[in-house]
């Protein structure tokens, strides 16, 4: 049975003078993989923010297990959901194991050093992902596609019951795209509920259970990634022109040829 | 174990300290005379100067150190300093004013207190300047003209000052100097550095969280605003204490925390305790070490700390340059 865990009530964000989103209503449940596609600036990035409750809303709320999450304990939303930050930056050249241990600061009171169980979860974690042969090396030593699963090991190391990620995989080789993709997967099966921005929409289409479709701050549709992904939306929405073809699993492949015209107008 | 030896380099080196001086005498003798309530010239030494002496220069370099780790951690800079938003210059800029007028005349009691006084209004003309939602840039050029003002006062008071004597006073006083110290310095810091340190040592986890940048934390359930101004606060409170009481005395706060963060793993929490033994060591050998050098005119201990400090840090700005592609 699917289970509700986060949800944001007509939510809008305004930062300046600039709306990044209008009245969104959205809702992460349980065993699902929701992902969030429109073009650059279309609001995905501010609707993660404000769903983890890292940004303000101008109007409409999050509801966190049925709790206004402005009103959560922030450690308890620490618990409840894991963040993956676009470009998630790591400030000291830390060691990886020592870094995908700071995943279970939300479990840890003040002085506490991680115990037992803590260090058997970043474990199960590093052999999740596949990165346990990286845990003595340096995060700075690591290429593009390892730290991005070091990254999600850290965020799993945290027993998250939800992830929120933004675009964790736009700088990787396909080979480490799928990688990630199927870490979601299997976190998602487990019971978890997974949202993440993409810029792939053969990805999208192919791992996520809905896709909610974003143009300037407005949420267009939310429905199964066949319904969503059509020609038409694609022209209108990221003003291009592209195949879709559907092999035998009725899973679409996206590609993109060329701008439409209205696109090629605005562009310099 | 780097902790280990670290303490253990806090005791032997403050034993030292209490021997090293002017006069020489067996410090066990002395302790012993304390002991059976005999009165002498080495026991009021060691009672009256050379035991404040020892233990202000482990309160002082262990805040230094401490602030120093915990400012770094905050900024996620390895270039920061205890005194990187005014509260050094702050508490400098009052005591020097308190020296100026000659009111520490009156009670010696005013030095210290006007140099908390000076550290905490720095930190609230900051935060007057920027609010609650600024970014850390913002804090820090707000820090940045905070310290430019106290210099120039600073600078001012020295241009205007009425004789020689108060400009040689200003201006060795601004230097850092631990000779001066007395058990009431001692007691007078004590309070408000202690509840510094307190602040600062609970903020390990969330320091450690930071070390992903302020979302990746805040998603972690730290209160990055409330962080920041808690570590403001908390420097303040315990560097102003420092200044107030010896003088401004540099580079502990940058150098320590740099040297000793490969030692800990890059892990700021472990860093905190680690940089606090750190400082306390590197101040009690300076100090020690102004005490053994031979000169006519004696050596001011933040001129010590800046004489070897720059130079290291020089040499880490190499190292660091090579280290990056």
């Amino acid at each position: 049975m699917t289970e509700t865990l986060l949800e944001a009530r007509s939510v809008s964000v305004t930062m300046g003078s600039i709306q990044c989103l209008n009245r969104v209503d959205l809702s992460l449940k349980t065993g699902e993989i929701t992902g969030l596609i429109g073009p650059n600036g279309s609001g995905k990035s501010s609707l993660l923010k404000a769903m983890a409750g890292l940004q303000k809303t101008t109007h409409g709320s999050v509801w966190l297990a049925g709790k206004n999450i402005t009103h959560c304990d922030s450690r308890e939303r620490g618990k409840a959901m894991g963040y993956l930050e676009q470009n998630g930056d790591v400030h000291w050249p830390l060691p990886v194991k020592r870094l995908v241990e700071l995943g279970r600061i939300p479990h840890l009171q003040g002085w506490q050093s991680p115990c037992e169980q803590d260090q058997r979860r970043v474990e199960a974690a590093l052999k999740q992902t596949d990165t346990w042969h990286l845990r003595e090396r340096t995060v700075t030593t690591l290429s593009g596609g390892e730290k991005c699963r070091v990254l999600l090991a850290r965020v799993l190391a945290g027993e998250p019951k939800m992830i929120l990620a933004d675009e964790p995989i736009a700088a990787l080789d396909p080979a480490h795209q799928l990688m990630v993709m199927e870490s979601l997967r299997q976190f998602a099966a487990a019971g978890g509920a997974v949202i993440i921005a993409l810029h792939d929409l053969s990805i999208a289409a192919r791992y996520c259970d809905r896709l909610a479709l974003l143009k300037e701050g407005d949420l267009i549709i939310k429905a199964s990634p066949n319904d969503v992904i059509t020609e038409a939306r694609l022209a209108s929405v990221y003003g291009i022109k592209a195949t879709l073809r559907r092999d035998e699993n009725d899973c679409l492949t996206v590609t993109p040829y060329a701008l439409t015209d209205e696109a090629k107008l605005l562009s310099p | 174990m780097w902790l280990g030896l670290l303490m253990g380099s806090v005791i032997v080196l403050f034993f030292i300290s209490l021997t090293v001086g002017r006069h020489s005498f067996s410090l066990w003798q002395t302790v012993q005379e304390l002991l059976a309530q005999e009165q002498s010239v080495y026991t009021l030494i060691l009672i009256e100067l050379r035991l404040p002496r020892s233990l202000v220069a482990v309160i002082v370099g262990a805040t230094l150190g401490l602030c120093g780790a915990a400012m770094q951690g905050l900024l996620r800079n390895p270039l920061a300093s205890p005194g990187i938003l005014g509260s050094s210059s702050g508490a400098a800029l009052f005591s020097v004013i308190v020296l100026y007028f000659g009111f520490h005349a009156i009670s010696p009691w005013l030095l210290p207190i006007a140099g908390m006084a000076g550290a905490l209004l720095a930190i609230v003309l900051v935060y007057a300047l920027t609010g609650n939602d600024s970014t850390i840039t913002t804090i820090i050029l707000a820090g940045v003209a905070i310290n430019a003002i106290a210099a120039a006062c600073i600078s001012l008071a020295i241009n205007l000052a009425p004789s020689p004597y108060a400009v040689r006073e200003i201006a060795l006083w601004t230097l850092g100097d631990l000779s001066k110290v007395s058990l009431t310095n001692l007691w007078l810091m004590l309070p408000t550095t202690l509840i510094g340190w307190l602040m600062l040592i609970g903020c390990g986890q969330a320091l450690n969280a930071l070390s992903l940048g302020e979302q990746t934390a805040a998603s972690m359930g730290v209160n990055v605003a409330r962080l920041r101004w808690r570590i403001f606060l908390a420097t303040a409170l315990a560097v102003g204490a420092a200044v107030a009481t010896v003088g401004a005395i540099g580079f502990i706060g940058l150098v320590i925390p740099h040297l000793l963060r490969p030692l800990v793993g890059y892990e700021p929490r472990r860093l905190l305790f680690a940089s606090a033994l750190g400082g306390a060591v590197m101040l009690l050998l300076a100090d020690i070490s102004v005490r053994l050098i031979p000169s006519q005119i004696p050596l001011q201990v933040g001129v010590l700390t800046a004489l070897v400090g720059a130079p290291f840090f020089l040499y880490l700005i190499v190292k660091l340059r090579k280290e990056l592609p």
